[in-house]
């Protein structure tokens, strides 16, 4: 069977993937990604050439690859919108900012807009608990997003793309500590220590 | 003796300290020149040790005793960094990676020096497309500028840096279970031992160690252990990134010396708890961790503290609660997490995390029976004999005993809040139980510690 995905160019670059690590079934993860950028979800042609090229059988590759929840078995929406619900988003309101996409939408849970646009799942811990409720649109973090504007910021992404929006109203950088200049200034660390008690005290 | 180790740079130059450029110009690469000039591996690793850095994964590991457990003379060896930040609460590898990578990349060279080390790998979280962006630039610039790959600066010292990005599971922040993903498997933990150390990645030597771990070193490197070990507590020492978040006016993640105490974390630095209210709850080291209540708040961020008051500062994501959180529901989340994060390996792990969460959602939506309770407990104990602390393991891996944390540590502060959802509905017990709740059975909670369990080390 001829391969359809790695071909030309990615084929090199899948190559090169495979020829840093010291056994080539490493660059399995990297190869699926390289498949999901090119076929838009892990194909399962192309898990059968990722197979080939490092070293193991197609079972094996759908095997790891079904493991991991950033591979998609089947094609999802132009964008992936990936709202985080884990302890510290909940508390501050991550539940209903997820419903309101969902009636808005009218989408369940890991399902897509009839258009194709948007595919919405509930993830765990992002990683942006300072910014808590955040989201994520194709991995781009939005931080401190309100259950009120949150449609108004998918639909956003619609209207002018991700990249303007994600400039604007997304977190470019991970955010910084939120020293004020007068704390960096004064040097941020507490001078007192906590000591246990002597046990006289005790 | 106030100062700032990890996020200095990123806050002086936040446009640059990304770059090679910003990096360079603000110190960066001096100490491993430093290193390669003057040092020999043994006093590195001399150093580290000296430092007594301990990891900041989760487990506090010394990382200059995990060093030594690499075999001598077994070639090669291998460098791992656990980058895979998913503990929920936690953002601090997040910041290191996007913000200051040259600061880890010049970090894992000197540990690969040390540990006589030519290759490592950084295992970024995928989510993280940015820090795997910025981890890939770095580690291209250092190879461009000479800081990687053969003969670096002039010495007889070969390094490489292999950045690979994960794919969505949290329990590959386990680090055995790193070590398969690693190796284009699934992430299953493994049986230890052996130890990574002495069989890891390809079965050879390898060492695990998380990103804020390996940022220190070039600090460590530049200015001596002592100068590290002179910053926190005696057994805690330099400083620490706490990711604070929940309901405090001002979260964030914060470098922090050692022994400083919650209520001045939350205080000082989340300049208070939201809206004037009360504090409710906090957890006080990620998702692992038994929760305290209010009365815990004068306790020192100190790991050794901690422990002994059976929880533990883990991964440094302090998640802070008011009195409007509805703790079980909050704690339902946890327990839905280590549900969905279960790898599936281990009967008691798989099935009663499940269960867990099944019976936490029968009581948030009203369907709880007063037997519950007990239930619970008992569920929890099956997958951790006792509910001790640190608690006792039945799996390959402390992803299931983890899970019992937020219920035991919930039920013993604030039983009320778990009799309320059940009260008025013992008309919804099963005419006959057949389950093992009942008084008789029911495990009482006590969430004690066990000092004398041999600390084991997991990324």
């Amino acid at each position: 069977m001829a391969a359809e995905v790695f071909t030309g160019e990615l084929l090199e670059q899948a190559r090169a993937k495979v020829a840093e690590y010291p056994e080539p079934r490493s660059a399995l993860l990297p190869l699926l990604h390289m498949l999901q950028e090119q076929a838009g979800y892990v194909t399962t042609g192309g898990m059968r050439e990722v197979a080939a090229l490092v070293g193991v059988t197609p079972a094996e590759v759908y095997g790891t690859a079904t493991f991991y929840t950033m591979f998609k078995l089947e094609p999802i929406g132009r964008h992936l919108v990936s709202v985080c619900t884990s302890l510290s988003c909940q508390i501050l309101g991550a539940d209903e900012l997820y419903a309101r996409l969902r009636d808005h939408y009218g989408v369940a849970d890991r399902e897509t807009t009839a258009d194709g646009e948007f595919t919405f799942e509930e993830v765990e811990c992002a990683a942006a608990c300072g910014g808590a409720p955040c989201l994520q649109i194709d991995y781009r973090f939005f931080e401190f997003v309100k259950a009120d504007e949150v449609v108004d910021l998918v639909e956003d992404v619609r209207r002018r793309g991700l990249d303007a929006v994600h400039a604007e109203r997304g977190s470019v950088l991970a955010p910084l500590p939120p020293l004020e200049a007068a704390e960096i200034a004064a040097g941020i660390t507490p001078e007192h220590k906590w000591t246990p008690p002597a046990e006289d005290d005790a | 003796m106030a100062e700032l180790i990890l996020t200095k740079r990123m806050l002086e130059r936040p446009h640059d300290a990304h770059t090679l450029e910003g990096y360079e110009a603000s110190g960066g690469y001096l100490a491993l020149r430093q290193v390669l000039a003057d040092m020999t591996p043994e006093q590195v690793h001399a150093e580290v040790k000296t430092s007594g850095l301990r990891g900041r994964g989760g487990a506090g590991f010394p990382a200059g005793v995990k060093w030594g457990f690499v075999p001598a003379d077994s070639f090669p060896r291998y460098l791992v960094i656990n980058g895979d930040e998913g503990e929920p609460g936690t953002f601090k590898d997040r910041m290191l990676m996007e913000r200051d990578p040259h600061q880890l990349v010049e970090g894992v060279i000197i540990s690969c020096f040390a540990l006589q080390a030519e290759h490592a790998f950084i295992y970024c979280r995928g989510e993280m497309d940015l820090a795997y962006r910025h981890l890939c630039d770095a580690v291209a610039a250092a190879e461009a500028a000479g800081y990687l790959g053969r003969g670096i600066l002039g010495s007889d010292f070969d390094c490489r840096i292999t950045v690979h990005r994960a794919a969505g599971a949290y329990i590959c922040g386990e680090e055995t279970a790193l070590l398969e993903s690693l190796e284009g498997l699934r992430g299953w933990p493994r049986m230890r031992p052996p130890f990574p150390a002495v069989a890891g990645l390809y079965a050879k030597p390898t060492v695990v160690n998380n990103v804020e771990t390996i940022s220190n070193v070039p600090h460590i490197a530049a200015r001596g252990g002592a100068w590290y070990a002179s910053m926190g507590t005696e057994k805690s020492t330099g400083t620490r990134l706490f990711c604070l978040s929940g309901h405090v006016n001002r979260p964030g993640n914060y470098e922090i010396e050692l022994g400083t105490t919650f209520r001045e974390l939350f205080d000082r630095w989340g300049k208070g708890i939201r809206d004037g209210n009360e504090l409710k709850a906090f957890v006080p080291g990620g998702a692992s961790a038994p929760w305290f209540d209010a009365s815990s708040v004068d306790l020192p961020l100190d790991m050794d503290v901690v422990q002994q008051h059976g929880s533990m500062l883990g991964s440094g994501a302090v998640m802070v609660m008011d009195h409007t959180t509805d703790i079980v529901r909050a704690a339902w989340r946890l327990v839905k997490f280590f549900a969905h994060e279960s790898c599936g390996q281990c009967t008691p792990c798989r099935e009663g995390t499940d269960w867990l969460e099944e019976i936490m959602e029968r009581l948030l939506d009203g369907r709880g029976r007063p037997s519950d309770i007990g239930l619970l407990i008992d569920v929890s104990d099956n997958i951790s004999p006792g509910l001790t602390w640190p608690p006792a393991q039945t799996t390959i891996c402390p992803l299931g005993p983890s899970a019992t944390a937020p219920i035991a540590s919930t039920i013993r502060l604030f039983p009320g809040d778990y009799e309320r959802l059940v009260a008025g509905n013992e008309d919804l017990e099963p005419a006959e139980s057949t389950g093992p709740a009942g008084p008789e059975r029911t495990v009482a909670v006590t969430i004690g510690t066990k000092p004398d369990r041999e600390a084991v080390a997991h990324g």
